[in-house]
């Protein structure tokens, strides 16, 4: 495995390009992850066609750690504005702001800075070990067994992602629904497709990401332009982050509380659908349960920092091993890389760690394991990367911030969105849907709907359709087959038992609600 | 019957959800059966409509019986502005349709233009200037650095006007 991993980095480094990016990378994520309301996923829709133009490693390592700074990057705009980056840094804002305002905005940054990069490689070297450890069992899976994850990563997906399990779930049967327009690659018949033309390879999932995450937000922030101004600390206490040392005794201090927040950031990561939001609160729930002095949380400890966001960085790498495991994506950031590895032609599942399977990547001839191995060296690097930039940088960046006006910003990622729907397909069309999910995604904000199972099941159906035709050909007994064969029963039953445990909690939940 | 806003909007949801729900098995149902296959190309596209239905009067059958929830936060339309969503989409609307007939550069100046009164600017000069600025600089990363296929307006072919952004005699 560590042979494996130095030549991922002999990979990584032979192409200096690649490095390049990873740098960049770390830098727009950081940028998109602290401006208020724009999100890691919403920057990998909108820089996703550029990937386009790149080679495999250099696009899936660009992308994949934009989503690893861009968690991170949400921390500084909880620190200094009160107003989460992104929703897996909410927590931070508990800690991180009463910090800032007491004059210690440098040292928060620093802590959130030290707890991220901790976290990230914490749970980098879990996907690492861990994912080759699993793929050793899913190899061996067949159709059967794939439909029957399909299944139940739509089920659990929709159930925990929201605040409605019946509404997850209704967005992810749209997500599939949606995903199934085009033509249908067994039969060829066009399905679906009300007689347009760009709509007989299917929906892209360019315009479709750009819609429901940038569009939809574009429209909340004209919403709070009238009425909305972020709640920005002291500019003066911005410009001057005062005392910014994260000691070694608050270290020490920390330590523990990293450690425990990165495990539960790991396990949340591996279930599909669960991602940072919830992993930083629980772990922000769990460190102060245990703390001997927990009235002091929330009124501006490093603690309060430490704990939610090694948490939520930590589920970055993790949360990939459904991925390359078992080829379903459990987040959105997941559900775009699964994108970028079909546009290079790399099939994504348990066959992507074979030493045999050979893929050209450009010029170069290599095996899939090298090619993978390479990808989570780019990811070890751009920790390094957006931590070393963060440490230093982290409140230069954020005063940069407090001076972009959003009512100049947000009509340049508007401008920048239309355009990169464009550019997928250099289809107008395109920019019509993206339009037309960018009205759809606004909606389902607005009525708990969940745009991260809508897209992850998008993504999703086709994969699945096939699945099960080609289970059902070589079925013998036609439905049954699903449940008598005891692997994808094992799923199916997890899928159940998640909705009917999610079921009666909410159940309870309105129930106490009415009394 | 007295409904809370919740439980009023969820009916409007219940509504939507049961029209998608009718489109798209309109849609399935126009697919081919099976031929050789076990499974056909329709099977699942009815399946995921027919869910959409259920799944809408399952809402619907919520709000009515008053297991709704509570109010979340960020849910609903009280506090929208419609004007200003209206004017978002209409600026999309409006790129759509000027690049149609004018071409990328234009669309994308009267986009951004549009998209900044929507975000409450008012002072013509700075609304003209950063829009011929966005211009510019969207045409010669699109067009120029990625080389992306800039097509010819229906109404009129500016192409000739913009071409020297991109370095194109």
């Amino acid at each position: 495995m560590f042979a494996d991993l130095i030549g991922g980095f002999v990979t990584l480094f032979g192409d200096p390009t690649t490095v390049g990016f990873v740098f960049l990378a770390a830098i727009v994520g950081i940028v998109f992850g602290a401006l208020p309301g724009l999100t890691a996923s919403a920057a990998i829709a909108m820089l996703l066609p550029l990937s386009f133009h790149m080679g495999a490693l250099q696009a899936l390592a660009f992308l994949y750690v934009i989503g690893k700074s861009g968690r991170y990057g949400g921390s500084i705009a909880a620190i200094l504005f009160n107003t989460p980056g992104t929703a897996a840094s909410a927590a931070t804002m508990q800690d991180g702001f009463p910090m800032s305002q007491s004059g210690r905005s440098g040292k928060a940054l620093r802590t959130a800075t030290i707890a991220s990069v901790f976290g990230d490689y914490f749970g980098e070297f879990m996907l690492i070990f861990g994912a080759v450890y699993i793929a050793s069992f899913t190899k061996t899976f067949g159709p059967t067994q794939y439909f029957a994850i399909y299944v139940m990563a739509f089920v659990v997906i929709g159930s925990v992602v929201g605040n409605s399990i019946l509404k997850g779930i209704l967005s992810t049967v749209f997500g599939g629904i949606v995903g199934l327009v085009g033509e249908d690659i067994i039969s060829g018949q066009l399905r679906m497709t009300m007689g347009i033309p760009e709509l007989e390879s299917g929906m892209a999932l360019v315009p479709l990401l750009i819609g429901v995450f940038v569009i939809s937000e574009v429209i909340v922030q004209a919403e709070k332009a009238a009425k909305f101004s972020v709640q920005k600390s002291d500019p003066d206490l911005i410009s001057n982050p005062g005392d910014g040392h994260f000691t070694w005794p608050e270290f020490k201090r920390c330590f523990p509380i990293m450690c425990r927040s990165s495990l539960i950031g790991s396990f949340i990561g591996m279930m599909p659908g669960l991602g940072s939001s919830v992993a930083c609160f629980v772990a922000y729930g769990e460190e102060k349960r245990r703390s001997k002095t927990p009235e002091k949380w929330g009124t501006g400890i490093v603690e309060g920092i430490a704990a939610p966001e090694s948490a939520n960085n930590a589920v970055s790498g993790p949360s990939m091993i459904p991925l390359l495991t078992l080829g379903i994506p459990g987040s959105t950031i997941a559900a775009v890389l699964i994108g970028v590895f079909i546009v290079h032609g790399l099939q994504v599942g348990p066959q992507i760690f074979d030493d045999q399977n050979q893929i050209i990547i450009g010029t170069q001839v290599m095996t899939s394991r090298e090619f993978i191995f390479g990808l989570f060296a780019a990811g070890l690097v751009g920790i390094a990367a957006y931590g070393i930039i963060g440490f230093w940088a982290g409140p230069l960046i954020g005063r940069v911030i407090a001076l972009i006006p959003q009512n100049y910003l947000y009509p340049f990622i508007f401008a920048t969105a239309v355009a990169a729907s464009y550019s997928s397909r250099s289809s107008i069309a395109d920019v019509g849907f993206a339009i037309l999910f960018g009205i759809i995604g606004y909606g389902m904000r607005r009525t708990n709907f969940s745009a991260a199972a809508f897209i992850i099941a998008f993504v999703l159906a086709g994969n699945m359709e096939e699945s099960f035709r080609q289970a059902m050909m070589i079925s013998d007994n036609g439905l049954w087959g699903f449940v008598t064969e005891p692997v994808s029963a094992s799923f199916l039953a997890i899928g159940l038992g998640m909705v009917l445990f999610r079921s009666f909690g909410q159940a309870r939940k309105i129930k106490g609600g009415k009394n | 019957m007295k409904l809370g806003y919740k439980a009023k909007l969820e009916l409007y949801v219940a509504a939507c959800v049961f029209l998608v729900g009718v489109f798209f098995l309109y849609q399935a149902s126009k697919i081919g059966p099976a031929l050789h296959d076990v499974v056909g190309p329709r099977a699942l596209p009815l399946t995921l409509a027919v869910l959409l239905l259920v799944g809408s009067v399952s809402i619907l059958a919520r709000a009515l019986l008053g297991y709704e929830g509570k109010i979340q936060e960020e849910y609903g339309f009280q506090t929208s502005d419609i004007k200003r969503i209206f004017a978002v989409i209409a600026s999309g609307a409006v790129y759509v349709m000027t690049f149609w007939a004018f071409g990328y550069f234009v669309s994308t100046c009267v986009a951004v233009g549009l998209i900044m009164v929507s975000f409450g600017h008012r002072k013509i000069w700075k609304i003209l200037s950063f829009s011929l600025f966005a211009g510019v600089i969207y045409q010669f990363i699109f067009m120029g650095m990625m080389g992306l296929y800039d097509p010819p307006g229906k109404v009129a072919d500016l192409r000739d006007y913009t071409n020297w952004i991109i370095g194109v005699q």
